[in-house]
């Protein structure tokens, strides 16, 4: 059977009241990849673009520098690629310098000798150009893209930038297209809002690397790199088709990871989601918040959903699927359990967002509310939210020892409430 | 709408936290008669709405709500004189034929796990919608086969299509999933069945008998 993807839906309530002029209603999207797995391969155009900077070769108590867990992790993650894919390397610090240009994987050893004399390469380390850096491996993977091809940038940073704006541009530029960008960040001082900001822009993702674990870039390599090993599915797309007087006010991916999603409005009650890639056995699933006019009691349908994607075979769709709701003034129904726990997920990661500007703000009584909110919420989520409501706990105790909250604390909060404990498929 | 009390922010009825500051919206008209049902929410507010994911109940405790159906002792074909609600199609189906006599080839769901265990539901020749008899009913109605705090099973769930073809399955986008031979089918999938295939609906499983 060649790779598929499915759509399931469900609603918060499936049946409502609606009182007032309106209601706010909630859909949940799993999108579901099928196939077992035989699709062709899709080949990976790869841009690594690390940082060389000075502060990469401290060793934060670890006894090995960040630089060399970056190669280590590199040799290490590398060999998952396969014969088809091809690899870049650029160096970035003050300057920036392509120190591969784009070689097949089927030159391994030359591959390898690379990433073990990357600090050798006459870079000046004084500095810190991503901007640079990110426009050379553009370059690069621009110059040997074909279609079919999967193209990836795995940018990793341990500081400040300069050229900010020139890589909010970069970012913005590659979303839509088809390029896509993951970036790294180590440690504490690097830009976190720049790099979730690019994350936010690009349609990509982000990582934190606790920069005194000695493994922890060697897990987010190898994390990395399984999922482009695994991405089946280019190009997706969601098309949500709204029926008359009913709004789509947004749509976030709820699984793997919260991030609100651009909803580009095509034509008239046609929004268009870019989903990005997908990989050959992860569901994905979205959360819809919706606004359902007043109607008589009955059954309607509400929006045709449809997801289209490219294989290595080809554009596919779907095929339109209806979100349908009863209205029912006697008799709301119940809610449903998994969408509700995921809206719960949103609300902590919405939180989260809120008392970080609180802190950059230096609002530490409205810092110290979020942070008993998030505790609260993250509580009754049970076993899956133990990781969020201990680090709310964290950050409470030490808002109250000392109305700040450590940087370390906020990147770990950060980025634990942005990922939803995915549940056991039986 | 709804005021938030922190914030005063007016959000939409229905919304479930606040649009501006995030902090819960407990004042919805909507969630009274949750509250009434539900005396002490452990988390939100969790109905008869099965949980998602079976693996997750071992983990989790959610109230269970009485549900208003009363059981019935004997699981027999319903033989109501409309026809079952079928969610995805607008016009009318053909449905299984309640006075049909049923022989000894009329295939069988033989059950193999559940709350009453060999039970038998005969499949007729058109449609044979699966789920819990609710506001619609159903012509297997596996409401009695789960335990009141672990129903997984959908109201409309799945139907079987009995024809000149043989049988075949389809999962009618219910919330837990349909599985044949511990593999899940999807909605719009007709699934053929054979002799001895295990069908898994919610925690009931099932055993196809074809004589």
């Amino acid at each position: 059977m060649p790779a598929k993807i499915h759509i399931e839906r469900m609603l918060h309530r499936n049946s409502i009241a609606v009182r007032g002029e309106s209601v706010a209603s909630y859909a949940l999207l799993k999108v579901i990849p099928a196939g077992d797995g035989t699709a062709p391969v899709m080949p990976i155009n790869l841009a690594l673009v690390l940082d060389v900077s000075g502060s990469m070769y401290e060793e934060d108590g670890t006894g090995i520098s960040r630089l060399k867990r970056v190669q280590q992790a590199a040799l290490e993650a590398i060999p998952l690629l396969r014969p088809s894919d091809t690899l870049t390397i650029v160096a970035f610090a003050h300057t920036a310098a392509v120190v591969l240009p784009p070689t097949p994987l089927t030159q391994l050893s030359v591959i390898e000798k690379t990433i073990n004399t990357i600090d050798r390469f006459e870079i000046d380390p004084g500095g810190t150009a991503m901007d640079q850096g990110l426009q050379l491996a553009l370059e690069q993977v621009r110059s040997v893209r074909k279609e079919n091809m999967l193209t990836h940038i795995l940018l990793l940073t341990d500081g400040e930038t300069s050229g900010e704006q020139n890589c909010r541009d970069l970012a913005t530029a590659m979303a839509g297209k088809q390029e896509h960008l993951t970036l790294i960040g180590v440690g504490t001082e690097w830009n976190a809002s720049l790099v979730k900001d690019l994350a936010q822009l690009s349609e990509g993702k982000w990582y934190y690397v606790d920069e005194e674990k000695k493994a922890d870039t060697q897990r987010v390599f190898l994390e990395e790199f399984a999922h482009l090993r695994a991405t089946t599915f280019r190009d997706v797309k969601l098309h949500i088709k709204p029926m008359k007087d009913i709004r789509v006010k947004r749509c976030r991916l709820v699984v793997p990871e919260i991030r609100e999603l651009n909803l580009d409005t095509q034509e008239e009650r046609h929004l268009i989601a870019n989903l990005g890639t997908m990989e050959r056995d992860k569901t994905a699933r979205y959360i819809l918040d919706l606004s359902l006019p007043n109607r008589p009691d009955g059954q309607y349908v509400i929006a045709q959903v449809e997801v289209t994607y490219a294989t290595t075979e080809g554009p596919a769709t779907t095929g339109p699927v209806a979100l349908q709701i009863t209205y029912s003034a006697e008799a709301p129904s119940y809610v449903n359990a998994e969408v509700a726990k995921h809206i719960d997920e949103v609300q902590i990661f919405e939180l989260t967002n809120n008392l970080q500007t609180a802190l950059d703000d230096s609002n530490a009584d409205e810092a110290k509310r979020l942070a008993m909110a998030i505790e609260r919420k993250a509580t009754v989520l049970g076993p899956a939210g133990a990781k969020k409501t201990m680090l709310a706990r964290q950050a409470l105790s030490e808002l109250n020892a000392g109305g700040r909250v450590a940087k370390k604390t906020m990147l770990a909060l950060d980025d634990s409430a942005r990922l939803a404990e995915e549940m056991p498929m039986p | 709408m709804i005021t938030c009390q922190y914030c005063a922010h007016k959000n939409e009825d229905g919304t479930l936290f606040c649009e501006r500051c995030k902090s819960d919206l407990l004042s919805q008209p909507e969630a009274k008669p949750m509250s009434e049902v539900m005396p002490a929410p452990v988390t939100v507010p969790m109905g008869e709405v099965p949980m998602a994911e079976p693996i997750l109940a071992d983990t989790v405790s959610y109230d269970s709500v009485k549900k208003d159906v009363a059981p019935s002792d004997a699981p027999a074909v319903e033989t109501a004189s409309y026809p079952p609600f079928r969610p995805d199609a607008g016009e009318a189906n053909a449905t299984a034929d309640p006075a049909s006599v049923p022989n000894m080839n009329t295939p069988k769901l033989l059950v193999i796990r559940g709350q009453k265990l060999n039970i038998e539901y005969p499949i007729y020749t058109g449609d044979n919608f699966i789920g819990r008899t609710d506001e619609k009913p159903v012509d297997i109605d596996l409401d009695d086969q789960e335990s009141p705090d672990r129903v997984w099973c959908s109201r409309q769930h799945a139907r079987i299509v009995s024809d000149d073809k043989g049988l075949s399955i389809e999962d009618l986008g219910s919330q837990n999933g349909t599985f044949v031979n511990r593999a899940r089918i999807y909605p719009g999938q007709l699934r053929p069945l054979e002799n001895g295939d295990v069908v898994q609906i919610g925690t009931v499983q099932m055993k196809l008998k074809l004589q």
